[in-house]
Parts: C-alpha cells; structure tokens; sequence
C-alpha cells in the first residue's frame, strides 16, 4: 500500500457516556431515546470547531439497530443531528462491532477521493433494550447465523471466543493464561476509573484480580471464560470529523488539536468459514500488518495502543496478532506489565471494551476518540506516549471484518 | 414410584389464590424440567397437571402468571434448555427455544372447578382456604377417588396436619408445606411432620422442598406452625396498640401511626397493617379464628380484623392482580395512598393533616436510621436502635415496648418447642417476613435486657 495520496486528518471526538449495568444512572426501560444520544454526540462534535463550515459528506454506524430499535434508513439521521448534512450524500456502514472501523476507513476514503474535504462520521448502538439472551440472538448476526446460531452457545458469542479460550488453554497452558486475562479485566477497570463516562467508572470492587480469577461456570454461562472476561452490554454513541488538510483549515481547528490518519489496513475474512486456528486472529494480523506497510512503520514505533477486547481472551490474542508477543507469550507480555499506561505499549486506556463499554457498533470509532484525546493531551487518563505514532485495531464478528488504524500526533 | 415418576401427575387445590398460584409455578417449573431432561422437550402430553379451583374467573389471570413465571424460569435457565433442545433443528434462537419450553409447559395444564380432575394426580399441593372443614372435605374426596394413593402436601398455616389426617381420613399420606408469598421468591419453606406419617410421604416433602430450592424450618405440629404463631400474636399486640391510641388519635391516625412505627422506626419491608392487607384480611382471620379455636387463646383475635372482614374489607389479590384495599388503599404500584378510619367506614388521604399531625407527635426517626433497603449491617442495625431506646420521643417508646413484646412472643414459641430453637424463629422471621433482624437475635436480647420496661 502506497501512504495517502492526500493527508487524512481526525479531529472534534466526542463520545457520550457508555450507558448500562454498573451506571449508576441507568434504569432499564426508562433511559433516554438514540436520537438523544446521536444529538449529544452531534452537538459535542460541532462545538469543537470554530468556524462552522458545514459537512460535505456523512457517514453512520450501526450493527443492528434494526433489531435492537427497530429502525433503519440511518442516514436520514444525520440531518437531523448535522443539519449541514442536508441534501448532502449520507450513507450508513455496517461490519458488526467492526462497524466502526469500517465508517472511519469509509469517510478517509472519500476525503482521499476528493469528493467531500469535511466527513461527519458518527456511530451508536443501542442494546439494553432487550434482555442479554435475547442481545445474544440479535448479536449472533455477527457470525453465520444460518450454520453457527443452531448449535451455538446460548450466549453466542462468549461461547465462540471460550472455544478460542479453550484452545489457547489446551495449546499454552490454562494457569498462566487465567492469571494474564484476569489481569487484562483489572487493568481494564483501573483505567475506566479514570473515566468518567465509562461505563466502569463507577465499579469499585476492591479485588479486581480475584474477581477476574473467578472460575468459569459452563452450567451457568459458558465455558473456560467468566463474566469479568466479557464486554457488557452498552448503549452509546460518538462522532468525530475526518478531514481533508482544506478541511481542517475551513474549520478554523488549530492542527495540534488534530491528528493525522497515516495509514488504513483493512482485511475481511469469510464468514462462512470457521477460524483455520483459534488461538490466532489471522484477519487481525492481516489488517495491522496492511497498515504498517502503509505507514512504513514497526510495531516498535507505536506509541499507544487502542485494541478490540470485546473478551480480555481477544484482547490477548490481538496482542499476539499484531506481533509485540510470539504465539503463546501474549499472558507474559501482559503480565510483564507492557500494556500498561506507564509500560512498552500503553493499551486501552479508557478500559477498552470491557472497561469502557462495548456499544457494538460505536467502539471502532470511539477508539479513534480516544487516541485523538490522548495525542492532544485532553485524555482522562492521560498517558506520555513513547512515540507519535497510535494505532487502533476495529473487529468485527469472529475475527471477520478488521480495521487497522494508524494515526500520528501532531504536537 | 419414585418422586420423580410422581411427578409426572400433579394437583394444585385452591390454584387460583395467591398461595396457589404460587405454588403451581414452582410445580410447573419442576415438572417442565423434568419432561424437558426426559423427552427432550415440553409438551409430550406425558406430563400432568391439574389446577383446580372454585372460581374459574380466575383462571385466565392464573395462566398468564404461570406463563410469565415459566418464562422467567425459562430464561434464566437458558443454558441447560438450550443444550437440550439442540436435537431440534427447527428452533434457532434463544427466542424459539423460551417459547417452545414455556408453550410445551403450558399444555400440561388443566384448570378446572372440578375436583375429579385432581384424581390422577400422585402428589397433591393443597392451598385451600384456611378452613379445617373445606380442605378436609376435598381431601378425602380424592382419597376416596383416586384410582392410586397420594401423597397430599398442604399449604395451611395455621391447622395441624395430624388433624386435616384425622378429619380427611388421609391415611398419614399428609405433610405440612407451608410456603411463603410469593412462593416462587420467597426461599422459606415449613415442614410440618405429624406424627405416624407415611414415609414415602415425608420423604417426598423434604425432597420438594430441596428442589425447589427452600431453607426449611422443620415446626411443631401444633396451630399456626412458627410463622403464624409469631405474625398472628404480634398481629394482635399490634391491635391492642391501636386501642390505646385510638384514645388520643382517630382511628385512620392510629393506624397510620402503628403501621408507620412497624414499618420506618422497626425498619421492616412494610408496617404491621400493610402486611396484613398483603396477607388478605379473610385469610388472618381464619388463622386467628383456627389457633383461638384450637389453642383456646382468644387474645390472638384481633378486633379490627374482624371488623374490617365483616365490612368485607377483604385486602389480598384483587380481581386485577394488584392489592385490594384493607387497612390502606393502593395505588397501581402497590403504594398506599389512604388509610383507613373504622369509625367515618371512609378511608383517609394520607396527605391529610390529621395524619401529617399524628407524624409530628411521634417524633423524628431516631439519628442513624436507615431504609429497610439501604440497611446491610448488623453494626448499623444495632447502632441505630441503640439510639432508638435512648430516644424519649413517644415513637420510639412506643417501638421499644413493640419490639419486647415480639421478642417475648418468639421466645415463647421456642419454650414451648413449636420452634426447635431460637435461630429457627428467626430465620422465619427473616426469610418469612423479610425483616433484616431477629427477634431472639442475640443484640437484640441484649438491648432490651438493657433497657427497664415501661
């Protein structure tokens, strides 16, 4: 992959709180709508920048709204929300909880076509309005619902990433892998304690570990994984601008309150095919590898890190996907401490999915939010990169539909 | 026949009434567990079940409660049913598979008004009203029906099971299962075992009850059991109390005091007179009149217990499914917004400043109190009513001579071996009633020890 024929930049991220058990605020059946959410973000993002120039181009994301809300047509949304969008080209992306991910490489690609220089992009979902085991169907159209749902789990997908659990036990050894995802779930909450719109923000249990060294209950949940290993179920939404250099200046945005989009690797894999190894996300390797081709970077020059724990077990798998630990050695690399905020490879600073929540189709987007707060010095939990360099990995389904994004500070 | 053949055909009597109902779900849902590991799904028509009750208006309400119950079960036991209804290629979805288990579940059973329907059944759960005479009749009308013997489990909470034996001439195939409401939540369960009875029968109770997932107190044979022998006394200390203040207060204000004293000064889930409304008013009295009867102790009738059932204040379930008026009148959420008066037959806005006025005079709530359900520790139980006793607000001396008086009546239930000791009486106490504290808690002894009577 060539760099980018034109220079990509993100800018004004907004992300409103991630909504669900564990807020105290949050009631069930009587929480705000998803166009109040979609408003926030909106308006959180356009107060960002001075000038007012207007949006030429429109892109949303959403996994399932049409199941969880019963609405579709999102593009018609984003009027609403960005009235500068009005009779302008809007269009809705979806690729599960890799949605994200795939709206942001969907804008950066019509910026580089020159066919918009200012790309509104927001994303949401909204999936506490119905209760978990009926989520797990909606959330099972993530896989290949036809030939997995049938004899899958009745939590889905936990039950798919604690078959890839169970093989990575059987393959490297159970103990150490526990103690390394039950560190992956303290680390998680540590950081989202930092954060106030976290959907852990509020969890003060005093033992994370122990609580992350629960035994799994296969009678009761799933197998070899425990509910402290899993994403919960949030609503949320967030929005950022990807701009054109022509566009960054006509929003009167100094650029140090920017940073630059450097590369995009983007990979699917087929759904219909099981994973060839379960202890490798091979798409995600595929996808990070295409983007430090394009950046003409190493992993060693990243500087922070924003990775898909939708389960700590594939937060641990991304790890060695994206090669800073070999095969087997993801549990020594977290347990060394290298993940942390003051360690190697600062990730997931917010909490990542499991700390900050995981509304499905909002979190790729979020994460761009998230390196773009730090590379700006306005995070929550505000780290001191190593390098200028962050990158953020979007899943989507079983390890099916990934974006890379590598993005550089401009401070 | 083992317990689990047994259970293939089962009865309720009275399954309409809000023990009844209750009971029919936990049955429901062991039965539907059991067909499900045996035939790999629900609704083979192997299975059994007959709800019987005299008054069939309230068989539609009964079945969309079962319904909700069954799914309620269903989804929290999703895992299991769904490893088993893997076999069905058909059903997909977390979706499909609730329905198929709870709409298999639902064709097992039969309500009817006729009690030939229950002759098939081998285990028979009796939640009758509480009348010696009622439930003995149809007790021994199945006895003498039944193509096989039975095993009958009855829900009374206050007739000795040695004598619904003798009267129904039941053959010692009866136990006592005493649930609590709601049966499905509520974890305590009483086991009445009179003597001589059938082995297979008593077996088969306390098995039930370890299904269904119950802490069992094991009570003397004798009225009113435990539970009822606390409530129904203290029900009645509760009485007197309002005698006494019906001298300086109407009766709506006294009411409205004894029942904001029992519930926010105590720090119990609900007042005394909110809980008897909970429990229908008919039904306590049937128990009073059971255990004045039978015990001869007449000071457990209550007097406006009895006023309130002549004027057929009735409390309990209404016809709707919410709670019927009796001491107070409800809102749709079950919140009471009127009172009582016996003497105006009218009840009595709460907002009314003859209410508001009898608030003031029995003072503040004593510093530390906190509400029934932010309370956790006993630390903070105990500290609270240390300031209570030391308070000379008319409320808290009111409180103070309330609590002795039920602690005097639990221990009377341990010295005379209804209870088999006194951590007995409070775990029905807890459990049964919800309150956070027992009254024969060892702080609790102390405290009062401490403290000279008025």
């Amino acid at each position: 992959m060539k760099p980018f024929r034109r220079r990509l930049f993100a800018l004004a991220g907004y992300t409103t709180v991630f909504m669900g058990t564990g807020r105290p605020e949050f009631k069930p059946g009587s929480m705000p709508h998803f166009e109040a959410y979609l408003q926030e973000t909106a308006q959180g993002t356009s107060t960002q920048l001075p000038n007012s120039p207007g949006y030429d181009e429109g892109i949303i994301g959403s996994f399932m709204s049409g199941r969880f809300l019963n609405q579709a047509n999102l593009p018609g949304f984003l009027p609403f929300i960005a009235p500068s969008l009005l009779g302008k080209p809007c269009t809705a992306v979806e690729g599960a909880c890799g949605t994200g991910g795939r709206a942001i490489a969907t804008a950066a690609r019509s910026i580089l076509a020159e066919t918009s220089d200012l790309t509104f992009v927001a994303a949401f979902e909204m999936q506490n309005t119905m209760k978990s085991l009926y989520g797990a169907d909606v959330l099972a159209g993530a896989a290949h619902y036809s030939r997995e749902r049938q004899q899958g789990h009745a939590y889905f997908f936990p039950g798919l990433f604690a078959e890839r659990a169970g093989a990575y036990f059987a393959r490297y050894g159970e103990i150490k892998t526990r103690e390394a995802l039950a560190k992956w779930y303290e680390q998680a909450i540590l950081n989202a304690r930092h954060c106030p719109k976290a959907q852990e923000y509020h969890n003060t249990s005093s033992d994370l570990y122990t609580l992350g060294m629960t035994p799994p209950d296969a009678n009761k949940f799933i197998p070899y994984l425990n509910y402290y290993d899993c994403s919960k179920v949030s609503d949320g939404a967030v929005s950022i601008v990807i701009a054109s250099e022509e566009g960054l200046q006509k929003t009167g945005l100094q650029p140090q309150h920017a940073i630059e989009i450097i590369a995009i690797g983007e990979a699917q894999g087929d759904i219909t095919v099981d994973p060839e190894d379960p202890t490798v996300l091979s798409t995600t390797a595929l996808a990070v590898q295409k983007a430090l081709e394009q950046a003409e970077l190493t992993m060693q020059d990243i500087g922070l890190l924003e990775l898909h724990d939708c389960f700590s077990i594939s937060g641990l798998l991304a790890l060695e996907a994206i090669g800073v630990a070999k095969p087997g050695q993801g549990p020594e690399y977290m347990m060394e401490g290298h993940t942390g905020i003051k360690g190697k490879l600062p990730t997931n600073l917010s909490g990542g999915l499991i700390g900050f929540g995981h509304p499905t189709g909002a979190s790729g987007v979020r994460q761009l939010v998230d390196l773009l707060h730090q590379f700006t010095k306005r995070a929550a939990n505000q780290a001191t990169p190593r390098t200028p360099f962050g990158m953020l990995i979007s899943m989507g389904g079983n390890d099916k539909t990934v974006t890379c994004v590598i993005v550089k500070s401009l401070q | 026949m083992t317990l689990d053949e047994s259970f293939q055909h089962c009865a309720v009597l009275g399954a309409a009434g809000k023990m009844g109902q209750g009971i029919a779900a936990l049955v429901l849902q062991e039965m539907a567990k059991l067909e499900l590991n045996k035939c790999g799904r629900t609704g083979t028509g192997n299975f059994s079940l007959a709800l019987i009750d005299a008054d069939e208006t309230g068989f539609p309400r009964l079945k969309n409660y079962l319904k909700t119950q069954l799914n309620k079960y269903a989804e929290k036991q999703i895992v299991p049913i769904r490893k088993v209804y893997s076999s069905c290629p058909q059903l997909v979805s977390n979706q499909d598979i609730v329905q198929a288990f709870v709409d298999g579940a639902m064709n097992m059973i039969t309500c009817s008004t006729y009690l030939e329907e229950a002759v098939k059944a081998h285990l028979v759960f009796e939640a009758l009203p509480e009348s010696m005479m009622i439930k003995s009749q149809k007790l021994n009308f199945l006895v003498k029906n039944a193509p096989h013997p039975q095993h009958y489990f009855s829900n009374t909470s206050s007739i000795p099971i040695f004598m619904l034996n003798a009267y129904g001439a039941l053959n010692h195939h009866i136990t006592g299962l005493h649930f609590y409401n709601p049966a499905p939540v509520q974890k305590l369960i009483e086991i009445s075992l009179p003597e001589n009875v059938d082995e297979t029968t008593k077996e088969f109770a306390i098995e039930i009850a370890q299904r269904f997932g119950k802490t069992i107190i094991y009570t003397k044979d004798l009225p009113g059991f435990i539970g009822n022998g606390y409530f129904i006394r203290e029900v009645a200390f509760a009485d007197a109390l309002l005698d006494k203040l019906g001298q300086l207060f109407e009766s709506s204000a006294a009411i409205y005091a004894v029942n904001r004293l029992t519930q926010e000064f105590l720090i119990r889930p609900m007042g005394i007179f909110q809980l008897i409304d909970f429990v229908g008013i008919q039904v306590c009295v049937n128990i009073a009149q059971t255990m004045a009867s039978l015990l001869q102790e007449p000071g457990v009738l209550a007097k406006t217990i009895l006023q309130l059932n002549e004027k057929g204040i009735t409390g309990g379930l209404g016809q709707n499914g919410s709670q019927a008026p009796g001491y107070f009148k409800y809102d749709a959420k079950g919140n009471p917004v009127a009172v009582y008066d016996i003497n105006k037959e009218t009840y009595i806005d709460l907002h009314d400043p003859a209410i508001s006025r009898v608030k003031d005079l029995l003072g503040p709530l004593p510093e530390g109190h906190v509400n029934w359900k932010d309370a956790h520790s006993p630390e903070q139980l105990q500290k609270y009513f240390q300031n209570l006793v030391k308070s000379q607000t008319m409320g808290c001396q009111i409180v103070k001579e309330y609590l002795r008086a039920c602690h005097n009546i639990a221990q009377v239930l341990v010295d005379t071996n209804i209870a088999q000791s006194s951590e007995d009486v409070n775990t029905v106490v807890k459990l049964g009633f919800h309150q956070l504290y027992g009254p024969l808690d060892s702080w609790v002894k102390e405290l009062l020890q401490k403290e000279v009577p008025a």
